[in-house]
């Protein structure tokens, strides 16, 4: 049998000297002899240590004893090693380190849901209580400037708030038709984006935002009625205060879990895109019953509301499944035949929200004035 | 290098560029490939090459964590950190939302900033913790010679030390900030262990004083500047009115904050000299096993270059590399982004935004850590090490081994608090 003859230097583990020695390495195994050294190591018991700085050579340590070392000095010897122990350089696992990592995995987990779906949003619900109207509604406005700013500079829009007079006379009627069904703490502020979103949201103290795309979707009055009665569920129910409580609460373990930058990143923005999105379903679900409930006290037919719903499947299609999760309000036609079971008003007539010059306009306001 | 007439050892830094770049670059990826879950590994494979690469008397040291031991230590922290963490944060967002949504008066401002500084010292006797803990769990990973290092168990002795000595340096406006580095580092130092060989710390804070000289000066001016300012604060204020047509109190007051900024500036630099300056006074006074002694030669001014130019570096590589494949990745996305058009509607405006946005911010800090670690860690760790020899160094080769330390929880709770070290 083939063996390679070397030199190299040997520590054993037990003493910092270093040693010149002999080396012989065989497919077998290695055999290191010196002054008063005279080792043997099995072949399959070999490993060599990954991502070293050096320029030739290989450092190598035996599973029986971990903490002896041997430093071969040539690149020939390393090329052996390497042909003849396919195992160099796989690294070894204790049974004991498996354990623990299973079972503080498990913990960690545990740790986790407890604190992000269970304690954080019991806390965030009752704290939101005690938090004074008066900062709701200063921490909203600062909000409001914020996203007014951002939208401002990713849509190239100088006059970002509609002010048709006309228009906003009939959003006044509008508003003035649910409030008194509905008992919240602060002033409601309502106001209309220039922006091609079909959408509204509602920010903490009493402040509501429609988006000019979601009135030119719309075909009636009522079913923006329908969407303004869903925003004042929010400020009814403090949503708004609610989810940023939840939302700085859970900021700090995603961080925790997820690292700082670069991949964690990216999870970071996923993750938390999912979190607030099932936090928001279940106050997504309750801010539509609050709109169905105003309707019925209004006597308007929630039905009407439910065509918004029916009209938006038509144009962009239904987001099911995992679509649905993202975009944290449940599918359209679940909210639709919610609205049409609410319905109380059936075929009877009913007073309109809105003449038909006023609903005119109402869907000019961001091109007059 | 070995100095058999002087009986010293030279410690060489052997690290390239090539190679360490090929290990920040590909577990940078991996990182970000594995949703930050590889950063345990990628961390403790940074290590192995740069342990590697130091080399007293031409052996390198070794690194023997792994990044499972890291990985668990993370599983351990989340476990024990994640509920007082969560409850911690809302209830801050909670008293800063019910007390000032943004502070109007100078009075708001200062209970703002008091609750900001009482959350910290909530947290500061568990980063004092966490750091000795982490320190403890890199040396018992480090070899040298097939001889493992060590520290003590006494981590809660360091909080207690450690707070007593923040306090001095608070009160006395990090005047005494030479008595904590020189405190806090003999703690650690005394505790320490090469082999069954302790180090120890010798020397006093006092000799600390030279390294602090720029960062004196630039207190004093900072401070002057504050006087100025005082003064004519004054002086508007006992003539009456701002439009005072003298504008006496006015100059003094922008005058003021000039000194001011001039001072910080002073100040900041001071700083990195005085790390750099107290860490080679401290080297030198540092003794092994009673025996062996330790000179450093280390030049300020090096590594305060290497700092400035190696980041200025990184930074300007890293913006060109986000910029060109940010281009080509935008590019080779435009399908998607036409289709999403479709699928979403006009408001991919914003989508289009975001997304290219965070693309860019991805492939900058992977890019910025990858050549970060060859431009900036990288030089420094060479200056520190190079600069360094070891006398009397035939009292090493009679040092013996020590017990494994079996440190479970290796750093997770200073990377979950993120107070790590910065390799």
């Amino acid at each position: 049998m083939s063996t390679f003859e070397t030199s190299g230097k040997f520590f054993d583990g037990e003493s910092a000297k270093s040693n010149a020695v002999a080396v012989s390495i065989s497919p077998n195994g290695v055999l290191i002899t010196g002054e008063g050294i005279d080792v043997n190591w099995p072949m399959d018991q070999i490993r060599n240590l990954a991502d070293q700085a050096r320029d030739k050579g290989m450092v190598i340590e035996t599973l029986d004893h971990t903490t002896a070392r041997l430093v071969l000095l040539d690149d020939a010897a390393g090329a052996y090693m390497r042909q003849h122990n396919a195992k160099l350089g796989k690294r070894h696992v204790s049974s004991i380190m498996k354990k623990r990592v299973a079972f503080w995995g498990v913990g960690a987990m545990a740790s986790v849901y407890l604190i992000m779906f269970i304690i954080i949003p019991a806390m965030a619900n009752t704290l939101a209580g005690y938090i004074p109207v008066e900062r709701e509604v200063a921490m909203g406005k600062v909000a409001l400037g914020q996203i007014e700013w951002l939208i401002g500079k990713t849509s190239d829009q100088d006059d970002l708030i509609c002010q048709g007079a006309q228009g906003q006379k009939a959003l006044d009627k509008m508003v003035a038709r649910l409030t008194p069904h509905m008992d919240v703490p602060y002033p409601l502020d309502v106001k209309v984006y220039r922006s091609p979103m079909i959408n509204a949201f509602a920010v903490p103290g009493g402040h509501v935002v429609l988006f000019d795309g979601l009135l030119a979707a719309a075909n009636t009055p009522e079913e923006v009625a329908g969407v303004l009665g869903h925003e004042f569920g929010h400020v009814a129910h403090r949503d708004p205060t609610r989810l940023s409580l939840r939302t700085a609460g859970s900021a700090g373990i995603l961080g925790l879990v997820f690292g700082d930058f670069s991949g964690g990143f990216a999870a970071l923005a996923l993750a938390e895109t999912l979190i607030s999105a099932s936090y928001a379903q279940d106050a997504e679900t309750n801010a539509d019953a609050f709109s169905h409930d105003l309707f019925e006290r209004a006597q308007l037919p929630s039905a009407r509301f439910a065509d918004f719903f029916s009209n938006l499947r038509e144009d962009f299609g239904d987001q099911n499944g995992l679509m649905s999760h993202i975009a944290s309000h449940p599918d359209l036609e679940g909210r639709q035949q919610a609205a049409m079971k609410a319905d109380v008003i059936g075929d009877r007539t009913f007073e309109p929200v809105l003449t038909s010059l006023e609903w005119a306009a109402l869907k000019r306001i961001c091109t007059d004035g | 290098m070995q100095d058999i007439e002087n009986n010293q050892f030279k410690v060489a830094y052997n690290g390239r560029k090539g190679p360490l770049f090929k290990i920040g670059l590909m577990t940078g990826l991996f990182t970000l490939l594995t949703l930050g879950i590889y950063r345990f590994w990628a961390r403790t494979r940074v290590r192995k090459y740069m342990w590697s690469a130091i080399a007293p008397n031409e052996h390198s040291l070794e690194y023997t964590g792994t990044g499972l031991e890291k990985f668990l230590g993370f599983l351990i922290a989340v476990a024990v950190l994640a509920v007082y963490l969560g409850i911690f944060q809302l209830l801050l967002a909670f008293f800063g939302y019910s007390l000032f949504t943004q502070a109007e008066t100078p009075g708001a401002v200062l209970v703002q900033q008091l609750i900001f500084y009482l959350a910290i010292l909530v947290t500061l006797p568990l980063i004092y913790y966490a750091q000795y803990r982490a320190r403890r769990y890199v040396l018992s990973r480090t070899r040298w010679q097939g001889i493992r290092f060590g520290a003590e168990a006494a981590a809660w002795g360091y909080v207690k030390l450690a707070l007593k000595n923040l306090f001095v340096t608070v009160i006395t406006l990090g005047i005494l900030l030479p008595r904590q580095t020189f405190n806090l580092e003999k703690y650690r130092i005394d505790r320490s262990w090469y082999g069954n060989a302790q180090f120890a710390q010798e020397g006093t804070w006092k000799m600390l004083l030279p390294a602090m000289k720029q960062t004196y000066i630039g207190m004093a001016i900072t401070l002057l500047g504050v006087i100025l300012i005082g003064f004519g604060g004054y002086n508007t204020y006992t003539s009456g009115s701002f439009g005072d047509e003298s504008g006496e109190g006015i100059g003094s007051m922008v005058f003021g904050f000039t000194v001011i900024s001039l001072g910080y500036s002073w100040w900041l630099v001071g700083f990195q000299i005085y790390q750099v300056a107290s860490w080679r006074i401290l080297a030198n006074h540092k003794t092994l096993g009673q025996a062996v002694t330790f000179e450093s030669k280390v030049d300020t001014a090096d590594v305060i270059l290497a700092k400035v130019f190696g980041g200025m570096l990184a930074g300007f590589v890293a913006l060109i590399v986000a910029a060109i494949f940010g281009g080509i990745l935008g590019f080779a996305l435009y399908g998607i982004f036409n289709s999403l058009d479709e699928a979403v509607g006009p408001q991919s405006g914003e989508l289009r935004v975001a997304l290219g946005t965070l693309l860019g911010y991805i492939i900058f800090f992977v890019a910025f850590g990858a050549i970060a670690l060859v431009s900036i860690a990288q030089p420094i760790l060479r200056n520190f090490a190079s600069t360094l020899t070891i006398q009397n160094a035939d009292q090493l080769a009679k040092i013996g081994q020590r017990e494994g330390d079996d440190f479970v929880e290796a750093e997770g709770f200073a990377d979950a608090l993120d107070v790590g070290a910065a390799i």
